[in-house]
């Protein structure tokens, strides 16, 4: 049979997946519940997922009850603070490259970030300038930009609920809570594929513990891009490549992340080091975790940190933690097991 | 069959995407897409031949892999330092592997084999930029530079008489990097990304000066030389299909804009023409795109840092696809068989079958079809 080159991108894309699906049922149904990090790790991320479900289904809750009523500041603030407990929920799951918001691909559709170019309030004011309806259907349909919280971001801190965006501001929600549905259903039945068959590394460390801490380590990398974006380069700080900025809770965020990052760690990698005979590396680890949350600012805008000198030092006291920690996640930890972590995505030639 | 199982599953999954990838061609309602994915699976039954070359690591040590397409290795060959690219003689006889930038070493080996042949150790004062090619009579030119001030040197050997340099190009830029022959066999196609470095510190990002340039392969003059919108858009690897459209895959060096990453260009075009894209979609690939193919009427291109690869159309430079694939760089083509794709997390991609291996790809890939050379 001969098939077009056409229709074979497409099929490839899709055997691509299958091969990720077909591999991972017979290795989850047999070895996942053997493997202590995996196992700790999996039933972490559900809770993590079902949190996500409750919280996006409270907001479209918030939304379309305050929509219902008419928009007035009690329930648009109810429905701000909806928003903040979603992102707060969504931000465990950012960066991950295991399961299903990479299967998926839906880690753009619930938060389009970074946002160089304001592209989301571009799209939100083109889409509102037409006159046609709005549902969620439409919405999937749609640029990322508008589909997920960054979107609903805009509409409900800069714009403020109001008659003229309910209708988006609910499409939006709805899709929102319709990712997260499929996230949290994803993650009942993980049918994960780790990346070795045989082991990879000289310490006995099995294709499930490397996935894991390599995740820690993806996870990370993402976490430290929201720190140092709006940092910038030099003297040229980006505050509105910070995360949260509309609603002024990006160091909230971020301490969310750490604070998530530093649970899959104490879900079973620490005590791994430590039985690899590196206690040390794994109390350096946790104590630079802790010293970090410790010492975290209690400004939840990364903004206002980021406009007074103050503000700069106390992020650039951070910075010190936030480099301790990928040196000894991202550097040592793998020499010290003897593995190497995916490395394309962070040192391109 | 498991994979009949889940067919339907990814087809469903992926379907909005196949439809805007032949919706965007002008073409009908792809209801093909469910039986061909089937008969393909009925394909994987039967493994492609085929091999892969790529550098790879496993256990924080550096290798040459060869490399079935059901990941079965072939041959390892332990190398003294991280390796980038590779390239095939024409005679299938000889290969050579070549350090990363700024490396300092060549290594010739047999391609079915695996046997070392023959390891070059630069001379003092240059290095490897990682990449090179053989012309059709069997001499190799290697991308290098002259590591005091990273002015672009392509060096010409024979590999089968001991590495013998027989000449060098020089003066049509800083930093080159992916080399490749036209298919006029007249014409060496350099993308010179434009940066000096100190190590592998960039030093002149605010004066860079990349370009695509054609060398006549005998004299060393520019026979053409193309530059790009934004001088930050450093022109890093290349593709070329047999009519000579060369595909430019790019790295943006600033922060400010958000530009495509990919052009295509043939030899005497005034300009490169950038490929489709809207800005949400070049913002996916995180300003790098790591390695480009062509295949057929396809350009593959990776996005190492936005974990995905992307497909379009070659004539209309359409956006076909975008899918993701975790610590994705090295891509390459076969003839016939579709392309291959490889991670940094060991997996090992084709059109009949995605597999993990051991190893952890490194950035470039050599696919060849025959799995006896």
């Amino acid at each position: 049979m001969k098939f077009s080159s056409l229709t074979g991108f497409s099929c490839f894309a899709a055997f691509l997946s299958i091969g990720v699906f077909a591999s991972a049922m017979a290795e989850s149904q047999s070895t996942i519940a053997a493997q202590p990090i995996a196992a700790q790790a999996i039933s972490l991320k559900q809770q993590q997922a079902q949190q996500l479900l409750l919280q996006s289904q409270l907001l479209n809750q918030q939304i379309s009850q305050a929509c219902l009523a008419k928009p007035n500041q009690d329930n648009s603030k109810r429905a701000q603070q909806a928003w903040q407990n979603t992102m707060t929920a969504w931000v465990p799951l950012q960066g991950e490259t295991i399961g299903p918001i990479n299967q998926l691909d839906l880690a753009w559709s619930m938060q389009f970030w970074p946002d160089k170019k304001n592209i989301t309030g571009r799209k939100i004011k083109a889409i509102q300038a037409d006159d046609s309806a709005i549902t969620a259907a439409a919405i999937q349909q749609s640029s990322v930009a508008v589909r997920g919280l960054g979107a609903l971001e805009l509409l409900l801190f800069e714009q403020g609920l109001n008659r003229e965006n309910c209708s988006l501001s609910q499409a939006i929600a709805a899709n929102i809570m319709l990712n997260s549905e499929r996230l949290q259903q994803a993650w009942q039945q993980p049918k994960l594929s780790y990346n070795a068959a045989t082991v990879r590394s000289e310490v006995t460390l099995n294709a499930e513990d490397i996935a894991w801490i390599s995740e820690l380590s993806h996870q990370l990398s993402f976490a430290n891009k929201k720190f140092f974006m709006p940092l910038g380069k030099g003297e040229h700080i980006k505050p509105f490549q910070a995360e949260s900025w509309r609603s002024q809770t990006s160091m909230t965020q971020l301490k969310t992340s750490f604070t998530s990052l530093q649970q899959l760690y104490l879900s079973g990698i620490n005590a791994l080091l430590i039985s690899k005979g590196h206690p040390k590396l794994a109390g350096e680890i946790e104590q630079t975790f802790a010293d970090m949350l410790a010492n975290w600012p209690t400004e939840p805008s990364m903004v206002k940190l980021l406009k007074s000198d103050q503000g700069l030092a106390k992020l650039y006291r951070m910075r010190i933690d936030v480099e301790k920690l990928a040196y000894l996640i991202q550097e040592v930890l793998p020499v010290k097991l003897k593995f190497v972590i995916g490395f394309n995505a962070t040192d391109g030639d | 069959m498991v994979t009949k199982l889940n067919i339907k599953q990814i087809a469903t999954m992926d379907r909005r995407k196949f439809v805007k990838g032949v919706t965007g061609l002008g073409l009908s309602v792809p209801l093909g897409c469910f039986s061909l994915s089937t008969a393909q699976a009925s394909n994987s039954e039967q493994p492609s031949s085929g091999r892969v070359f790529s550098c790879a690591q496993l256990a924080q040590r550096h290798h040459l892999i060869c490399s079935d397409l059901q990941g079965q290795t072939l041959f390892n060959i332990p190398l003294p330092a991280r390796g980038h690219g590779m390239t095939l003689a024409p005679n299938n006889e000889i290969a050579v592997v070549f350090a990363r930038r700024p490396g300092q070493f060549m290594l010739s080996f047999d391609p079915a084999t695996g046997q070392s042949i023959n390891q070059y150790q630069m001379p003092s004062g240059r290095h490897c930029f990682g990449h090179g090619c053989f012309d059709n009579s069997g001499l190799l030119y290697a991308s290098q530079g002259f590591t005091q001030d990273s002015a672009g040197v392509i060096g010409v050997y024979d590999v089968a008489n001991n590495f013998k340099e027989v000449r060098t190009l020089t003066g049509f830029g800083i930093g080159p990097h992916e080399i490749l022959f036209h298919p006029d066999q007249q014409h060496l196609i350099v993308a010179v990304g434009g940066i000096q470095t100190h190590g592998r510190d960039k030093v002149n990002l605010a004066t860079m000066a990349p370009s695509l340039v054609y060398l006549d392969k005998q004299t060393g003059a520019v026979v053409q030389s193309i530059s790009l919108p934004d001088h930050l858009l450093s022109i890093r690897h290349l593709a070329v299909d047999e009519q000579g459209l060369v595909a430019l895959a790019c790295q943006y060096q600033g922060d400010e804009a958000i530009n495509p990453l990919l052009y295509t260009h043939q030899l005497g075009q005034t300009d490169a023409m950038a490929v489709a894209g809207e800005e949400e979609e070049w913002l996916r690939f995180n300003d790098y795109l790591g390695s480009v193919a062509i295949y057929q009427d396809q350009i593959i291109a990776t996005s190492p840092r936005g974990n995905c690869f992307a497909i379009w159309h070659k004539a209309t430079r359409e956006l076909i696809s975008i899918t993701p694939l975790t610590d994705v760089c090295g891509a390459a083509p076969l003839t016939a068989n579709g392309f291959v794709l490889t991670t940094g997390q060991g997996k090992l991609a084709s059109k009949n079958s995605a597999v993990n291996t051991q190893w952890a790809w490194d950035n470039h890939l050599m696919a060849t079809d025959a799995l006896n050379l």
